[in-house]
């Protein structure tokens, strides 16, 4: 019940704010299909009526809405090409995108974070809170430039641009996953700090288990919760920020899509991206609800905690 | 299975998916929006060591290259040609037409050249000439405003006869837009929701794929028929992001970068192994003037803000040298005239138009004042350009110079025709036809299409009228050039600069000739690899 009417808000707050936004779509539009000539003011009110742009704001909104619960999100004032379409030929794109950055986050920010925490206080802790300071500090879009310029221009190991090959997916993964990254490992480090320091971690080294069997089987298990809940959030995180990035490398994604969309005021375009990440979202952190049952038996949905 | 299997179970079903996903990238074929013509491929050399490829950084791919509805993009890459071009004097000159006589004030008969073949081998004559101009009449009401024709009719196999609605005598200059290029008309989608991006054209190179904001491939069209293209493929990629053209042609991912700011040509200028090229500027930066404000309409007022614009320091520092003074909408050469209508720099008699205008400081807060209200400006503009929104910045200070206050404001471009500012800072090309009476009577014309200030002038709609019916081009000159100065002494708006167009491109690059004076000419047979 929720889901439903967490897509039905957000779906009206993006209609309303790019509905009170300055600028005309009509012309817009009928500029660049003239090739830059300016339309008549006739023309301009002619395709404002033939977009239904003077009808009111609750009748283009209940329009729009009812077309999009049938899967149709309107086609794109820019191309005149249908938006779910368009969406649907991107989205491999990106998700192969935020995916990859999700996994390199994963892959690296909680082992790295585990380090930090078991051998506190010692250089390889500071090294890798600096490094996660560094991570929450930087956007992306100024660490995409910088490992374009590091990697592809002066040591020249990666390809600043293109798509297709797994190379091309290293540089834009990377850029795009390291604030998460950062994220994983303050928080993995901080939870298994915390854990580290409880009784039964001392009866567990009692009984002579070694510190990795200790640590990794007994102190991550309980360290790891809140991670898995930063997880969920991450991915939205994560194609979100996919926009940024692939507008810097050139992705064919969903990015460049929408990027171009907004400058061009395409509102079908601009509310057909919302409510796709406003489902992936939704439907991320779903799974990220069942994953918390699947990961401990020991939680169960609307009945008792055993 | 314990907690922490299936948890790394999960982190590596992430890894795998990625990777499986990684390798179907690799061969995964655009499916809508995009275009392949595999099978001219094989007009390129079939050994891929041997091919002559370049490959080229756009701002935007974002529209097939149909030579009706995207000739900005067909023209420069050399797929589409037009019946006549623009020089690099900015005068039309014949192209694929070899002549064209005015033979009525509403007739011209357009002779064409012989032997040239459309990309499908067919040969283009004066039938395929109609039907091509008759399409892009019928496919977008843009042109059909733009050429007002009234009927296409075929003399012989080289000769079309166009007739115009009224006197025209800058046709071949209207023919010169991009969204008049010739393709075979039996090769475009009778539908007109289809994009005509597969029709044969007669560019040097031709049409294989094209995957919207992604990339452009084309091949040599081995028959063209100014001679054999100097490569073999072309490549095309788009970024909009102008560093990151810039990286890609650092690290030789690209081998030219269309567009590269001011900033960027400092960094390839300081690579020994990449190289700037400049275009001639045809662009202009300006500002409206909102004729209707209240602080405005005072002509004192107008030509004091003319004036306190220093346009060399607006060229050096705002656009790093890489621009041309603007004291006319005209760049340098176009009118005879020019040089003697300009406004020229002078903040102290900016500052005693304003006092003759009635504005004094006497409260001494450093900003003129009438009637106890201080003259306070609203300067709008829109980020897209980004030279723009640093321009009115500059002009801030330089208004404060003489006792103006105001504030930039950063809005959407369509908000220039709605009021609600006094200085609205702007982009436009005023050279597109070659004639200098297009852009008169766009920006200059009571109810013209780009006069977005709502300028008005009955004496100079008088000059701009008899201009349209003149037809001797020294006569048009001169009216023109009384138009010009008619506009500028009503300070209908305010030229600033033209920016330079500036293209970075590796040492491997053979380009003789350079950019061309307009935007729209860019690969032609003649550019090639080293």
């Amino acid at each position: 019940m929720t889901l439903p009417l967490l897509l039905l808000a957000i779906s009206i707050i993006t209609f309303m704010l790019l509905n009170f936004a300055p600028g005309d779509a009509a012309e817009i539009t009928l500029r660049r299909q003239n090739g830059g000539i300016t339309p008549s003011r006739e023309a301009v009110a002619e395709l404002r009526q033939e977009l239904g742009l003077n009808d009111s704001l609750p009748v283009r909104y209940g329009r729009w809405v009812s077309n999009a619960v049938r899967g149709d999100l309107g086609e794109s004032y820019r191309s005149g090409g249908s938006i779910a379409t368009e969406l649907f030929r991107r989205l491999p794109a990106t998700l192969l995108l935020a995916a990859t950055a999700l996994a390199l986050a994963v892959a690296t920010g909680i082992p790295l974070g585990v380090m930090a925490a078991v051998k506190r206080g010692t250089w390889v802790d500071t090294a890798c809170r600096l490094l996660a300071l560094v991570g929450a500090a930087v956007p992306s879009y100024v660490l995409a430039p910088a490992l374009m310029l590091l990697f592809a221009v002066y040591l020249d190991w990666l390809p600043a641009i293109g798509y297709g090959s797994p190379k091309t997916l290293i540089l834009p993964a990377v850029a795009l996953s390291f604030g998460t990254m950062a994220q994983l490992m303050r928080l993995t480090r901080a939870s298994l700090l915390e854990v580290l320091g409880h009784d039964y971690m001392r009866t567990a080294r009692a009984k002579g288990l070694s510190d990795s069997v200790v640590v990794w089987r007994h102190g991550l298990k309980n360290a790891l919760l809140p991670v898995v809940t930063v997880l969920g959030t991450s991915m939205g995180y994560l194609l979100g920020g996919a926009v940024i990035i692939e507008t810097i490398f050139g992705w064919p994604g969903i990015g460049q899509f929408v990027v171009t969309g907004i400058s061009q005021r395409d509102y079908p375009v601009v509310q057909g991206f919302v409510l796709y990440v406003a489902i992936l979202f939704s439907l991320v952190n779903l799974a990220v609800d069942f994953t918390y049952r699947w990961l401990d038996p020991k939680i169960h949905f609307g009945g008792t905690f055993n | 299975m314990t907690w922490h299997t299936r948890f790394l179970g999960l982190t590596f079903a992430i890894l795998a998916l990625a990777a499986i996903a990684c390798g179907g990238s690799a061969t995964a074929t655009p499916v809508t929006s995009s275009t392949s013509n595999a099978p001219t491929e094989s007009n390129a050399s079939t050994d891929p060591a041997e091919e002559r490829v370049l490959k080229v950084a756009m701002t935007f791919l974002d529209e097939a290259p149909d030579p009706y509805q995207a000739g900005w993009l067909a023209v420069p890459t050399g797929l589409a040609e037009t019946l006549f071009r623009l020089s690099n004097n900015l005068n039309p000159e014949p192209w694929l037409a070899s002549g064209a006589v005015q033979v009525e004030p509403t007739t011209w008969e357009v002779t064409l050249r012989e032997g040239i073949k459309f990309h499908n081998g067919v040969l283009m004559d004066a039938a395929k000439v109609k039907g091509s101009l008759d399409l892009a009449l019928l496919r977008r009401p843009g042109t059909k405003m733009l050429l007002d024709l009234d009927r296409i009719e075929v003399k012989d196999p080289l000769t079309v006869v166009i007739h115009t609605n009224s006197p025209n005598p800058v046709l071949p200059g209207l023919l010169t837009n991009q969204n008049t290029s010739i393709a075979d008309p039996d090769t475009v989608p009778v539908s007109l929701d289809e994009s005509a991006e597969r029709s044969a054209m007669t560019g040097p190179y031709k049409l294989v794929s094209f995957t919207a904001d992604q990339e452009m491939k084309v091949v040599a069209h081995t028959e063209y028929w100014q001679g054999t293209p100097a490569l073999d493929r072309v490549e095309y990629v788009a970024f909009n992001q102008a560093e990151t053209r810039l990286i890609a042609l650092q690290s030789g991912d690209v081998d030219i970068s269309i567009n590269l700011s001011p900033q960027g040509a400092v960094v390839v200028g300081n690579d020994s192994s990449l190289d700037i090229k400049t275009a001639p500027p045809s662009g202009m930066l300006f500002m409206f003037v909102n004729h209707e404000s209240p602080a405005m309409r005072d002509p004192l007022v107008r030509r004091a803000v003319a004036i306190a614009v220093d346009r060399e320091a607006m060229s050096t520092g705002v656009a790093d040298g890489h621009a041309v003074p603007a004291e006319t909408m005209f760049p340098p050469g176009f009118l005879s005239c020019q040089s003697t209508a300009g406004y020229s720099y002078d903040p102290e008699a900016a500052r005693e138009l304003l006092a003759e205008a009635g504005y004094k400081d006497e409260d001494g807060d450093g900003i003129v004042e009438k009637d106890g209200n201080n003259l306070e400006l609203v300067l709008q503009t829109y980020p897209e350009q980004p030279l723009l929104p640093p321009m009115l910045e500059v002009f801030q200070s330089m208004l404060k110079d003489i006792g103006v206050g105001a504030k930039v404001q950063i809005v959407e471009w369509t908000l220039a025709s709605q009021g609600g500012y006094d200085l609205f800072g702007y982009s436009n090309g005023t050279t597109t036809t070659g004639d200098p009476g297009w852009a008169l009577n766009r920006q200059f014309l009571t109810g013209g299409d780009e006069n977005r200030g709502n300028f008005s002038s009955l004496a100079v709609d008088e000059i701009i009228g008899r201009l349209s019916r003149a037809s001797d081009p020294a006569q048009r000159q001169q009216i023109a050039c009384d138009a010009l100065q008619a506009g500028q002494d009503e300070v209908a708006l305010i030229p600033v600069m033209f920016p330079n167009r500036l293209y970075g491109i590796s040492d491997s690059v053979e380009w003789a000739s350079g950019p061309h004076a307009a935007q729209i000419y860019f690969i032609d047979y003649l550019i090639g690899l080293k």
